[in-house]
């Protein structure tokens, strides 16, 4: 079965065969081009036009229904090539090269140089360069990024297959640079402007105005396309650029970095790898990346069309997809952190000591991949990630009165899970130390520990030290970001307690002088 | 050369009554004095708005109305002028063939 394409010549319905439509369209085009100089050309045109009828309409002699590239040939023949008129005709435009480049060029996969879909050989056939050039570009950017890849997938299933002799003639043709955008305003012009003389056509000089209407705003839009497309396409690839900068390569403070896929393992929940966080956030992704392209498709090169609603649909699904399963993993990351546990553990102090410093002691760890976050509370909260476990900064420390007649020293491990068991199990796994001597030196690591396997569950630790009224204590400098919300008879703020000696009495901590 | 000759060979033509496109081409044709029939079209529209042809439209069986041309009051002074001319410059390069 051929397609065939309905025309109107001469007052006259014809059914063309795709071919003798692509041959017929070029050769009017190249005619009108030709005569482009010679006055009264639309009048010349409708002649010509009539005459094509005419032999179209012997040559069918009413037993055919469909005319054939052969009639068209033959009318052209008859007729003769435009250039044959320029030897009696002078003034003539200059003619273009190549006779069969009169299409004004669209975007099609080139399915005769495909190597995955044609996609690279047809913008390579649209921007008149070397293919070879257009894959290299993919490959490198599809290598660097991975969105190159999700791009030509897009592109593939948005851009439609030169496939008839029309659409292949379309995919070579006439380029759409600036100077053919030129010469076709210009052309549209003197249309207007012979239609406007041509007494003949005084009734259409209301039609011809609304053409001029139609033109101006037709340069316009095709202004604003041309820049909107550029927009959007240099939108996706800073965007692309973007997220792989902040997702691929990882978050860089303080000179030590942490990939997010390393983040997502220590983060979701069990059975929710970062393989599951990436496949949904690319499909959520799709709808947005998809309507991006297709946007800028259809503002740079014009495509539009059924096939664009279809991959429009498809993407949405998958962004509906991706939205699903983001939704599956916030409940379930939430449920993780519905109970909460504690766990006490109680340090044994020297007895008879009445005089007390309390520090912090950093332990250097090895390696480890390092996360930080600025925290108001503690000035700044982070994690390194090391295969011993997580270390954490989360510990704060508290002095309070105690109503017996020893000091005493204990600290607090709490956690969340998604059960009581479960956040009771992992408040159990937390590791921390304090160390403390004869001579009332109480050392306190700065950094809890829990295994990798336990996940970022809010697990920290609260160091209280229990004074009874008369004790003393110093608090190091190195305590103060740790210190939170220790009462105070002086209404100092936590951080400024560090480097002061402090007694316990019995309206509370009072500073020592 | 030819394209002055041309509008002259159209004048004839329309000058033993009036034509239309395909029948001032076969004309031309049959002269060996046309290549393509497209080379008319242009021609007949000049002519037509210097006002030395004028035309008429006509229903056809087989396809569009057809223009058939017919030469003006101007078109048939022309035709006698341009005749005399040719005469004229025909026999003054004949002469010099055959001296």
């Amino acid at each position: 079965m051929k397609k065939t394409i309905d025309i109107n010549l001469g007052g006259l319905l014809f059914h063309l065969d795709e071919d003798a439509y692509a041959s017929l369209s070029n050769y009017l085009e190249a005619l009108r081009r030709h005569l482009a100089a010679t006055e009264g050309r639309e009048e010349v045109l409708s002649d010509i036009e009539a005459r094509i009828a005419e032999i179209f309409t012997q040559r069918m002699a009413g037993t055919r229904q469909v005319v054939s590239n052969e009639d068209v040939q033959a009318a052209m023949s008859t007729l003769g090539q435009p250039k044959d008129f320029a030897g009696e005709e002078g003034a003539y435009a200059t003619e273009e090269p190549q006779f069969s480049g009169q299409f004004r060029r669209r975007l099609y996969r080139d399915p005769e140089e495909q190597i995955i879909g044609g996609v690279c050989s047809g913008f390579a056939n649209y921007f008149n360069v070397d293919v070879l050039l257009v894959r290299v570009l993919f490959v490198l950017f599809g290598l660097f990024t991975g969105f190159g890849i999700l791009l030509y997938f897009i592109l593939w299933a948005a851009t439609p297959k030169a496939v008839t002799p029309a659409e292949r003639l379309a995919m070579k043709g006439k380029p759409a640079t600036f100077e053919n955008i030129r010469q076709t305003v210009e052309e549209e012009f003197k249309n207007v402007e012979a239609r406007l003389k041509d007494k003949e056509n005084h009734r259409k000089v209301r039609r011809a105005a609304q053409s001029i209407g139609d033109l101006i705003s037709g340069i316009l839009t095709g202004f604003a396309r041309f820049l909107g497309g550029l927009f959007l396409m240099l939108a996706f690839f800073v965007g692309s650029v973007l997220l792989i900068a902040v997702f691929g390569t990882g978050i860089t403070i303080d000179g030590s970095s942490i990939s997010v896929t390393e983040l997502m393992g220590v983060f979701l929940p069990a059975g929710f790898g970062p393989i599951y966080f990436w496949t949904a956030t690319v499909l959520v992704l799709m709808g947005p990346l998809v309507a991006l392209v297709l946007l800028a498709l259809r503002l740079l090169f014009r495509q539009f069309g059924a096939v664009h609603k279809g991959v429009m649909g498809v993407a949405l699904m998958l962004s509906v997809v991706g939205i699903a399963l983001m939704g599956v993993l916030g409940t379930r990351m939430a449920s993780e952190f519905r109970e909460e546990a504690t766990v006490v553990h109680v340090e044994t102090l020297p007895i008879g000591v009445t005089e007390w410093k309390l520090s912090m002691v950093s332990s250097p760890i090895e390696g480890g991949a390092k996360l930080r976050f600025d925290d108001e509370d503690t000035d700044e909260t982070s994690w390194i990630l090391t295969d011993e476990g997580v270390f954490f900064d989360g510990v704060k420390v508290d002095v309070r009165p105690s109503v017996r007649a020893q000091a005493s020293l204990e600290w607090t491990a709490e956690a969340q899970g998604g059960s009581r068991r479960a956040a009771r199990e992992r408040a159990d796994a937390v590791r921390f130390q304090v160390r403390t001597d004869s001579t009332g030196n109480i050392m306190a690591d700065d950094l809890l520990n829990y295994p990798r396997s336990d996940r970022f569950r809010d697990q920290n630790v609260r160091l209280v030290l229990y004074l009874p009224v008369g004790h003393r204590v110093y608090l190091d400098p190195t305590t103060a970001p740790y210190l939170d919300d220790v009462a105070n008879t002086e209404d100092i703020w936590d951080g400024d307690m560090g480097g002061r000696v402090w007694l316990m009495t019995e309206q509370g901590l009072a500073e020592f002088k | 050369m030819r394209k002055g000759v041309l509008e002259l060979c159209v004048l004839r033509v329309l000058g033993r009554g009036e034509a239309y496109a395909s029948d001032i081409s076969e004309a031309l044709k049959n002269a060996d004095l046309l290549v393509v029939e497209g080379t008319l079209y242009p021609l007949l529209t000049r002519m037509k708005n210097a006002g030395w042809l004028d035309y008429r439209w006509e229903e056809s069986k087989s396809g569009p109305p057809r223009k058939y041309y017919q030469l003006t009051e101007t078109g048939r002074i022309l035709l006698e002028a341009l005749n005399s001319e040719w005469t004229s410059f025909v026999d003054a390069v004949n002469s010099l063939k055959n001296s």
